[in-house]
């Protein structure tokens, strides 16, 4: 009973405790957040390219390019620095002629709008990785953000570099966004089973990579890597490239020294003193003090005697590296070179390495595009074979002199 | 008992239950914290536009490279236009414009956010093919720490390293201000005086390669490989400041003694700013005249007293003993194979040698006189030109004082004896 009076006293206690208990309730103030406009000024130096951002990236598509760059926004692990404001409108106007209006044109206006990214943040400098001595051309960012490096080196009159840099890149970095959103089927994934290389993957030949069935050495790091190096390669390669790459597919390729640091692949070979034995098998030609190099289509020329075609090394190809023998400017065998070669007066007769890899590069190449292509059309409603020729179509077109065209587009901004 | 603990506990538990939340804490700032940092950005935007010819950022891209300098003049319409002569250009002024903005980041910070080829040449990372992937090391961003009218401190937010902006004068332009820079450095430091003294109190130190922009300074009386230590300096509009202030050293060190900043005073000495008494020479004008690794050549324009009269005599005398050469030039020189001290002197292609004595008398004052000997050049020029004798005569006359045109790398110096006068030019 006393025990029930004390935790009464208790309740009553808290009872009355509580009740004393005052909350003066803070009126929600403004925001205390400036309340600024975020207009654009136009008295500002940047002003006709940041309208001319806002009026064909942002208000369309949501996009902020992000060409002032921000140490914050980019992994500072690297030493990166910010493009030229010239470079950056350059970009920015490729940007939209070889990216945004192609998928306008041939998907639907609504697309890029849904998936593209929401920025894209452009950098002078490459990121170097210090350890593996790759350097980073560009970087998706959880389908939000594309980041795209080296702009400080833009060369308008050289597609491929453009490619290789900035427009391949984004194809690729897109492709990503794009299977993060709906994956790719994972039959993909089989096709290149146990031929992936994470670590080692730069230091392939782009030749052997396509042997193996890979669009590029990158893609032969992993199955997305190599998912969106298919799209991002076949729709910005031109047919010419495409075709050696299916050219280079079909050929077998061997190393000269798996051991070494910089290893030289070739598919073609040449046999000393036309003395066909393992010794004087060789898949190098001489071309500076210590260094070799792979013989390459360049060097060769076919020979058709009686309907049968014969390869052998041009004439001038033996003569240069004799005459370097002679400066002394190279470090070769003279016994293997000089005397096969110019004192015997020898032809060296090329003949193809053995194809041993046990994949048929080029239906690889197909299945994995055909893939792509299905892909893009069960999930996208899109047309690749289309986007690809309109890429290929607009690419042809883009130089200095074009591109200066295209930035009167920001020079007639009112 | 009981009853009365349980009646503490009631009470207790009523007080406690009884807290309010009631806020009695008077706000420590009178704004937010978002308004304050956006005052702070437009505040500090407006220092830096707001001085009316600009400023000057001295600049260091990390801890082992010289400074830089820059002229920037920032715009309300956020461009800047950087101008700068350093090592990098090999002190040929460059001038580029791009963009800054102050924006909110580790407080506010000033970002040149768009690559100018003569300032992020010092953050770019391909720049240095010895070091791809860093090159210079240097900031682009930079937190502000102070932004005053007269002065702006930023610190640079990867290195850390303070970067000073101070206001360029009214009407002075870049290239201005970058000859001034050039000429003060070159009036202060000269490759070929590799060693100076930085003189304080207790100790002493020999300074060397001052002339690159990293000084090496080893105290006197010190390890010269245990003790030896590195500072970058940049230049200043009257002298140099080093990176950081360098604690002094060494087995005579005065505690507390430190060095930041030199410049010259009216008297041109290039005093220690730290605490106006410290100071960095040479030898003194006698011992630098007298030097065997440093070569005087006489200016014949502005010779005085008996000397034009003498030097011409030489010339004409040259001309009618050797019609076919011309009479280029006399200069104070030390022979080393020889181990002596020399007249050269250049007749047409001929180059000969009168050889001297010189000595230093005290500071200010030397005694030159032939010794009798030459090289065969030398000596046959003398037996047919008898106004080389009359020159040497007049030489071994009586002593000369000699000035200066710089405490720590003259370039000439004055030989005065009475009225007569020998400018002689660094060659």
């Amino acid at each position: 009973m006393k025990i029930t009076k004390y935790i009464l006293m208790l309740a009553v206690s808290a009872f009355l405790g509580l009740s004393l208990v005052s909350c003066s309730e803070d009126d929600l103030g403004p925001t205390i957040f400036p309340d600024d406009e975020d207009a654009l000024d136009p008295s500002s130096y940047s002003y006709k390219f940041d309208k001319w951002l806002q009026d064909n990236f942002l208000l369309p598509y949501n996009l902020d390019f992000r060409y002032k760059m921000e140490d914050v926004g980019t992994d500072l692990n690297y030493n990166l620095v910010p493009a030229t404001f010239d470079n950056s409108q350059k970009l920015a106007v490729l940007v939209k002629y070889l990216w945004f209006d192609v998928y306008n044109d041939i998907v639907d206006p609504e697309f890029l709008k849904f998936y593209g990214p929401r920025i894209i943040h452009i950098i002078g400098s490459p990121a170097y990785n210090p350890t593996s001595g790759t350097i980073i051309l560009g970087l998706a960012e959880g389908g939000i953000k594309v980041s795209l490096f080296r702009v400080n080196d833009l060369d308008l009159d050289d597609m491929d570099m453009l490619n290789e840099y900035y427009f391949k890149t984004m194809h690729h970095e897109f492709s990503h966004i794009l299977h993060q959103t709906k994956s790719y089927p994972t039959e993909f994934n089989l096709l290149s089973t146990g031929h992936y290389d994470s670590s080692n993957w730069q230091d392939r030949d782009e030749g052997m990579c396509a042997s193996l069935g890979f669009f590029s050495n990158y893609g032969s790091s992993e199955t997305r890597e190599d998912f969106a190096e298919t799209i991002a390669n076949y729709i910005v390669k031109t047919d010419d490239q495409l075709a050696k790459l299916y050219d280079y597919a079909a050929r077998g390729w061997e190393v000269n020294d798996p051991e070494s640091l910089d290893p030289i692949y070739s598919s073609w070979f040449i046999y000393f003193k036309n003395e066909v034995n393992d010794e004087n098998r060789n898949l190098t030609i001489p071309y500076d003090y210590g260094h070799d190099r792979a013989i390459t289509d360049d060097d060769i020329e076919i020979v058709t005697e009686n309907g049968v075609e014969t390869r052998y090394l041009k004439n001038d190809v033996v003569s240069e590296v004799v005459k370097l023998i002679k400066s002394g400017d190279i470090d070769a065998n003279l016994d293997d070179w000089y005397d096969s070669a110019a004192k015997k007066n020898y032809r060296f007769q090329v003949y193809a390495v053995a194809d041993k890899d046990g994949i048929d590069g080029v239906q690889v190449l197909d299945q994995k595009i055909n893939i792509a292509r299905e892909w893009f059309k069960s999930a996208w409603n899109a047309d690749l074979d289309a986007l690809r020729e309109e890429v290929q179509k607009r690419q042809n077109n883009v130089n200095s002199e074009f591109t200066d065209k295209l930035l009167d587009q920001i020079r007639n901004v009112q | 008992m009981k009853t009365k603990i349980f009646f503490t506990a009631a009470v207790a538990t009523a007080l406690l239950m009884s807290t309010s939340c009631k806020n009695e804490v008077e706000d420590i700032f009178d704004d937010s914290a978002a308004n304050r940092i956006e005052n702070a950005l437009v505040e500090y935007s407006d220092v830096l536009t707001s001085a009316p010819n600009g400023w000057v950022m001295q600049y260091f891209a990390n801890g082992d490279e010289p400074g830089a300098s820059f002229v920037m003049k920032f715009s309300t319409d956020g461009s800047v236009n950087i101008a700068s002569a350093n090592f990098s250009n090999n002190y040929q002024l460059q001038q580029e414009t791009s963009l800054f903005e102050m924006i909110a980041d580790n407080g506010p910070v000033l970002t040149f956010n768009t690559y100018n080829n003569v300032f992020h040449v010092f953050s770019d990372p391909g720049i240095d093919p010895e070091a791809v992937g860093i090159g210079h090391g240097g900031d682009y961003e930079f937190m502000v720490m102070k932004a005053q009218a007269d002065t702006v401190i930023l610190r640079g937010k990867k290195t850390s390293i303070t970067a000073l902006l101070l206001p360029l004068k009214d009407g002075e332009t870049a290239e201005q201000y970058f000859d001034n820079l050039i000429a003060h450095r070159d009036a202060m430091f000269n490759s070929k005086y590799n060693t100076l003294v930085l003189h304080s109190e207790g100790q002493n130190y020999e300074l060397s390669d001052c002339s690159s922009g990293l000084i090496s300074v080893v105290p006197e009386g010190g390890d010269p490989v245990t003790d030896t230590k590195y500072y970058p300096y940049v230049l200043t509009e009257k002298g140099f400041r080093f990176i950081s202030a360098w604690e002094g050293y060494g087995p005579g060190n005065t505690e507390g003694q430190s060095f930041s900043e030199f410049a010259f005073d009216e008297s041109g000495k290039l005093l220690c700013l730290d605490d106006n008494a410290s100071y960095i020479s040479c030898d003194v004008p006698a011992k630098v005249f007298a030097s065997q690794t440093l070569k005087w050549t006489i200016d014949p324009e502005t010779l005085g007293g008996e000397f034009p009269a003498a030097y011409q005599a030489v010339v004409d005398g040259c001309k009618a003993a050797f019609p076919k050469f011309a009479f280029k030039l006399f200069r104070f020189t030390y022979v080393a194979s020889a181990k002596k001290f020399a007249l050269y002197f250049e007749n047409g292609s001929a180059k000969c040698n009168l050889y001297l004595d010189i000595v230093v008398e005290n500071d200010n004052t030397v005694k030159i006189s032939y010794n009798g000997t030459g090289d065969k050049n030398g000596l046959a020029h003398l037996s047919k030109v008898p106004a080389f004798t009359s020159f040497l005569d007049l030489l071994s006359k009586s002593s000369f004082t000699v000035t200066a045109n710089s405490t720590t790398a003259p370039t000439k110096l004055s030989l005065t004896s009475g009225n007569n006068l020998i400018n002689v030019d660094l060659f």
